[in-house]
Formats: C-alpha cells, sequence, structure tokens
C-alpha cells in the first residue's frame, strides 16, 4: 500500500513539473489574456501563500493548486483551482467555507456568489474565480469565465450519495458538510457527514460510512475511551455521555453509523436516527 | 447542547479530560496516574512582552469550525489564548468564535485575529496600489462583526515577508487608528518568510507590540531567528511561535509522523518565546498539548525523536524552487534531491530508480555544467547530490531491492 502511494506521488510530482505553466487546465477566453503561474502548490507548499489557512485544506486530502490569471486592459480575473484527493473532500473544504447567505449561481456544483467572487466545486475541485486588479470585474462577466472554466475541467456535476441520506424536512439550508479527519474531534472517527436541523438548527445529524467491520471497531475505541458507564445500550441504538460532546445518540446499520448530537431529547433523537436509517439503500 | 455539557468547570475538565487522556492517545500513563488525576496541574505562564497578557505557554491555533465543541472544552480546560485570521475558512472560522465566547465574559480569554491587506502578492509580498489602510479598515470591521466582539487583544498585519511592508507608511496608519480607537489593544505582525528581516524591522519600527513568527526545529533558519526573537523579547516584543510542528511530517508525502510533543517543547524552552499557537483539531492532541503547558522537560524519548527528525530533515528539500531559475541547464533540481532523499533517507531504492527514470534516466544530469549556480538555501550542493544519486540510473532495476 504504502509503495503504491509513494508511486503515485512521484508520479503526480513529475508530472507536476513538466506541465508547470501550461497545465491545460485553463480555457482560453477571447479578449482576456490568460497566464498560468509556472509555480504548482502542493501540500508542502500550500502555506507560503496562504498561510495557516492550509491547514484546513491539507486536512482534506489537498493535492495541489493552479493558479491563473485572465487580463484584459486594466481588468484582472484570478482562477484557482484547488484539486483534492476525491470529489468527498473537494464537496469537504468547500461546504467549510461555504457563507449560506451568499447567493447560489448555476455553475459546477454548489456554486455561490458575493463580491468580486464565484466559488464552485467540480468534481475533485473546489474552483476560486475572483476580481483581483484595481478595477472591480463586473459580476456576468466573472460568471462568464467561471463556466468556461468549468466547462473545461469537465468534471462530474453532482454531490456525494451520502447527502441523499439526510431527510430533506427540517434541514438548516445549506447546512450539510462534508468532516474528513477527527470527526468530533477523535481520531478514531475519521470521516464524517453531517447536516443541522431544527429550530435554531442545533441538532446535527451525522453519517459515518465505512465497512461492518471498521464501523464495529471505532463503536469499541469510543466505548473504550467513554468507559462502560457513560454508555446505555437501548434497543438497536445507544445513548452515549459523552464528556466532551454531550449527548449522542448512535445507531449503527451495516456500514453506516448514524448519530444525532446536541439534543436531549430521546425521542426527537430517535426519530432523526430512523429516518436516516429508512433511507439507507 | 447536551445536560452534561453545562458543567464547565475547568477543574472538572482538567481531571476528567486527563482521565480520558490515556485512551485517547493510546497509553495509560496519564489515565493510571491518579495522583496527576488530583492535582490541579501548574501551567507555565509567560507574560507576552511589554503587554498585559500573560498566557500559557500554548495556546490554541483555530483551524476548523466544524467542532466549536473541541475549542470550548479548550478553554474550559485552561488554554487561554484562542487564534485565528480573517482570511481563515473566508470568514467561518472568526464567525465560530464569535458564537462560543459570547457567553464567556471577555476579560476571561485572549482573542488574536490577522488580516492583510487587498492587492498583496502573497508570494512576494509585494504590495499593489489597491493595499490600502482602507481595505485593512474594512477587513478588521468584518471580523469585529463577525467575532461579535467591540476589541481583539492581538490584531496581526498578516504574512509579512519584506521589511517594506512592514514598515509601510497606510499599513502603519490603519493598524494605529485601530489601536487609538481600542478596536484592537495590541498591534501584531505575523511572518513566515524572510522572518530574521521581518523581526529586525518589527524592532527597528517601535511599533508593534507582538511578533508571530514561524519556527521550529528543523526551520533552516533556527539560529538567526532566534537570534532576532531574542533582541525583540529584550525590546519589549511579545513573542508568539507558530508552525512549531514543522508541518507535521518529516517529510513531505506525510509518512514519517513528528514528535508533536517534543518538537514543541523544543520551541518553548527558549524564554524569549513566550507562547505558540499549535493548530489543534482533536481531543488527543489538545490534552497532548495542554501536558506541555505543565512541563517543557524532554524525556528521553522525545530527544531522540528529535534527532531522527532532524536527520532526515537534512536530506529533505524544500521544495521552494528556488533552484530552479538558478539551474543552467535547467534540471528539476527538487526532483534529483527528492530521490536522493529516498536513496538515502529511506533507502527507498526502487522508488529513486523510478524517479530518476521518469526524469529522463541519465547517470549525469548535469553534463559539461562545470560551475553550479545553485545557491539552494537549504545549503545543499545540489551538483553534487544530483551526480551522487544519478549513478543509480545505471543500476539494472532486478539489482535494485
Ligand atoms: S533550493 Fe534547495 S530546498 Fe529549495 S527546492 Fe531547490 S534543492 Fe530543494
Ligand atoms: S551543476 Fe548541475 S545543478 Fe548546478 S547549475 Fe549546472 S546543471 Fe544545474
Amino acid at each position: 500500500m504504502f509503495k503504491k502511494l509513494m508511486m503515485t506521488n512521484l508520479m503526480l510530482a513529475v508530472v507536476l513539473y513538466v506541465h508547470a505553466g501550461d497545465s491545460g487546465l485553463y480555457p482560453q477566453i477571447p479578449g482576456w489574456k490568460m497566464q498560468e503561474e509556472k509555480r504548482v502548490y502542493t501540500a508542502g507548499d500550500l502555506w507560503e501563500l496562504i498561510d495557516g489557512a492550509a491547514d484546513i485544506f491539507l486536512s482534506y486530502y489537498f493535492q495541489d493548486l493552479h493558479v491563473a490569471e485572465y487580463t484584459s486592459k486594466e481588468q484582472i480575473i484570478r482562477v484557482e483551482l484547488y484539486r483534492h484527493a476525491t470529489s468527498e473532500n473537494a464537496y469537504g473544504i468547500f461546504t467549510a467555507e461555504r457563507m449560506p447567505d451568499y447567493p447560489q449561481v448555476n455553475i459546477g456544483s454548489l456554486g455561490y456568489k458575493s463580491q468580486g467572487v464565484v466559488n464552485f466545486m467540480a468534481g475533485t475541485y473546489y474552483v476560486k474565480i475572483m476580481s483581483a486588479g484595481v478595477q472591480e470585474v463586473d459580476e456576468s462577466t466573472l460568471a462568464m469565465v467561471a463556466k468556461q472554466v468549468d466547462a473545461k475541467l469537465a468534471q462530474p456535476v453532482g454531490l456525494p450519495d451520502e447527502i441523499k441520506l439526510f431527510p430533506e424536512e427540517g434541514k438548516v439550508y445549506l447546512s450539510d458538510n462534508y468532516i474528513a479527519q477527527n470527526f468530533l474531534g477523535y481520531s478514531f472517527f475519521h470521516a464524517a457527514f453531517s447536516a443541522r436541523y431544527g429550530d435554531p438548527g442545533d441538532i446535527q445529524l451525522f453519517v459515518i460510512r465505512s465497512t461492518p467491520e471498521e464501523v464495529q471497531k471505532m463503536l469499541d475505541q469510543y466505548f473504550t475511551m467513554l468507559k462502560e458507564d457513560k454508555v446505555v445500550r437501548k434497543n438497536g441504538y445507544f445513548v452515549i455521555n459523552d464528556l466532551f460532546n454531550g449527548t449522542v445518540f448512535l445507531k449503527q446499520q451495516g456500514n453506516t453509523l448514524i448519530g444525532v448530537l446536541n439534543t436531549n431529547n430521546e425521542e426527537v433523537a430517535l426519530g432523526y436516527l430512523n429516518k436516516v436509517a429508512e433511507r439507507i439503500p | 447542547m447536551g445536560e452534561n455539557r453545562n458543567f464547565s468547570r475547568r477543574g472538572f475538565l482538567r481531571s476528567s479530560a486527563i482521565g480520558a487522556a490515556g485512551a485517547l492517545m493510546g497509553t495509560s500513563t496519564l489515565a493510571n496516574d491518579s495522583n496527576r488525576i488530583r492535582k490541579e496541574p501548574v501551567i507555565i505562564k509567560r507574560k507576552l512582552g511589554k503587554t498585559d497578557i500573560d498566557v500559557p505557554v500554548v495556546s490554541f491555533g483555530v483551524m476548523r469550525s466544524d467542532n466549536a465543541a473541541l475549542v470550548k472544552s479548550a478553554f474550559e480546560m485552561g488554554f487561554v489564548h484562542f487564534d485565528t485570521a480573517n482570511s481563515y475558512q473566508e470568514g467561518r472560522n472568526e464567525t465560530m468564535l464569535g458564537e462560543l465566547f459570547k457567553s464567556y465574559p471577555r476579560d476571561s480569554f485572549v482573542l488574536a485575529t490577522k488580516v492583510y491587506p487587498d492587492d498583496i502578492d502573497r508570494q512576494t509580498g509585494a504590495m499593489g496600489p489597491g493595499a490600502t489602510k482602507e481595505s485593512i479598515l474594512t477587513k478588521f470591521e468584518t471580523s469585529l462583526k463577525r467575532l461579535q466582539m467591540n476589541y481583539v487583544d492581538i490584531l496581526y498585519f498578516h504574512g509579512v515577508s519584506t521589511r517594506e511592508v512592514a514598515l509601510a507608511p497606510q499599513m502603519l496608519e490603519a493598524f494605529d487608528e485601530l489601536k487609538k480607537q481600542g478596536k484592537a489593544r495590541y498591534i501584531g505582525m505575523s511572518t513566515h518568510q524572510n522572518e530574521a528581516d521581518v523581526i529586525q524591522a518589527a524592532i527597528d519600527s517601535n511599533f508593534y507590540d507582538v511578533v508571530l513568527t514561524a519556527i521550529n526545529f528543523k526551520h533552516s533558519q533556527a539560529d538567526l531567528i532566534k537570534q532576532k526573537i531574542a533582541v525583540a523579547a529584550e525590546k519589549g516584543i511579545g513573542i508568539v511561535a507558530m508552525k512549531t510542528m514543522a508541518g507535521g511530517f518529516m517529510d513531505r508525502e506525510r509518512q514519517r509522523p513528528i514528535n508533536c510533543s517534543a518538537a514543541l517543547k523544543w520551541v518553548l524552552q527558549d524564554t524569549n518565546i513566550h507562547t505558540s499557537i499549535p493548530g489543534i483539531v482533536a481531543y488527543d492532541q489538545m490534552i497532548q498539548n495542554f501536558s506541555v503547558m505543565e512541563s517543557l522537560e524532554l524525556t528521553e524519548k522525545e530527544k531522540a525523536d528529535l534527532e531522527e527528525a532532524k536527520l532526515v530533515a537534512g536530506l529533505y528539500c524544500d521544495g521552494c524552487s528556488q533552484c530552479l531559475p538558478q539551474c543552467k541547464k535547467k534540471l528539476p533540481v527538487h526532483e534529483y534531491m527528492r530521490a536522493y532523499m529516498y536513496t538515502y533517507g529511506y533507502r527507498h531504492f526502487d522508488n529513486a530508480l523510478t524517479l530518476l527514470q521518469e526524469l529522463g534516466g541519465s547517470s549525469n544530469p548535469c553534463g559539461d555544467c562545470r560551475v553550479c549556480t545553485v545557491i539552494c538555501p537549504k545549503g545543499f550542493r545540489v551538483a553534487e547530490r544530483i551526480n551522487d544519486v544519478a549513478r543509480l540510473s545505471d543500476v539494472p532495476r532486478e539489482l535494485v531491492v
């Protein structure tokens, strides 16, 4: 496994060098001069560009960043293509930075805009497009460039399947996300999808998917850490008194672990657990 | 919120967390030490230069906004100083901290954030015409709104990499105005490139109260940075350390983790460094870092781990790319350095050979180039290393194990 990983890294590194400055990732746009930065950022040096913000990108298995600028007279549009290991990870970092109150745009997956910015997700890419010159680029021009970048990337459209497990009813708008590591602050929990519910939106549902054995292993590690008296086994679910995270309701269904946080109301929690369980194909 | 989240007494959380630490950290040492569980820990604190801020030597670098419970637990456990930035997670990081801390007395925690102006080249640090005073003021107003606070304790000029930028008049004016308005109690600047020059600029400026600098045991400029830190601390500038874990891994492939407690202790043994902001994303890290607040003494194992990591660092190319434009033959020098590390660091000869073949398979890539023009900041004699490792290209793969 290690060897395979290493080989992939090596080949990637070489490809990066060869193509630096000419990645083929960017479209030519009439009236705009496109210049790609020679430097391609990797996990080892992303912080040189975005400082401490790099840490969260690395936690989503950031692979590389290509940067290009489109210039037309006084206007500059900067296009940053953050590539992550999987589309789940791209979705994870995208949602970690997404402001739910920004207006949505129909570009890539989950595109949104704010002043001088269009961001969207496209397959394994998190794409950031921004007006970068002194003279602001108008919204429609940014959208036009964003659409062409999206078309050139030609990535599959859509969201991870796990998102469909969350019932729409009562879900807080755009509250779904993906945590790639250390879910709930525990390294043994790996990755989880989550969404918020209720009013004022405090209740958190989460779903962890793996093999049944791996799910069992996570539960074992969690319960060992908590000590037995903190875990109450009910009929088909657990009620957990977690020192750090409060009351946690958990249900295992095959390869899926479903959880509810931030409520003490067992009936409400059980309702959510069952709703998610029913949606598992 | 769960009912059991409400008993937020620090002592309880500390002792219980230490009790849970054994299981979390995969060791029984902490959990079995009953004296330690009962004892209220003595936390090492240092005063941040001439400021009135007195903080534990380990602070909390807030990296993610998805687990407010972790930050809350850290605060209740005894972490005091929390570090964020206007740009982290497009602002969601600050928003989370604002939501969390609004229910605590403002003087019970120390909050630091960072801003940089518009139109600043993040690579070279050069400022364009859009890098105005107004852009700093506007961004910081947004930060205050997100944080739901009237002031922050430390406001950093974010990511300064040149003396010129550190002393840019419009920047000093903006930060001075915010300080005078009481919106920032102290002004600092953060640096992780060209740190020694930037710290010197802070010393010369008579303006900055705090410097947040990258420093770790394998930083190629560590000695020089520490010299500047000593001068700055002597002058009353508060020193905060970042990137103390040296990336968390010895290698770029992230296969060999660094002993993080050891790395943190190495930094904090320098008493001119007043606190540090390691990024914390899990409870086991939080507990481990908390234990560093109590003792900075390196165990024998930690010393050995640091020695090993330093050794590997000596082989490790930072990938800074400075060599690329310098090489007369435009060789991908950093890739040859990588092959060198596989060969001598990991003894992964087959990986090295594969890489060399991808690079063209020449056993003498420098060819007739006699005078090497590459000056590597890590001090690698790149031509020697290239010609040494490239010889592997002549070895038949069957003989490579
Ligand atoms: S200059 Fe030195 S450290 Fe930087 S990439 Fe080249 S060989 Fe590596
Ligand atoms: S000796 Fe080799 S590495 Fe140095 S400049 Fe010449 S070709 Fe480049």
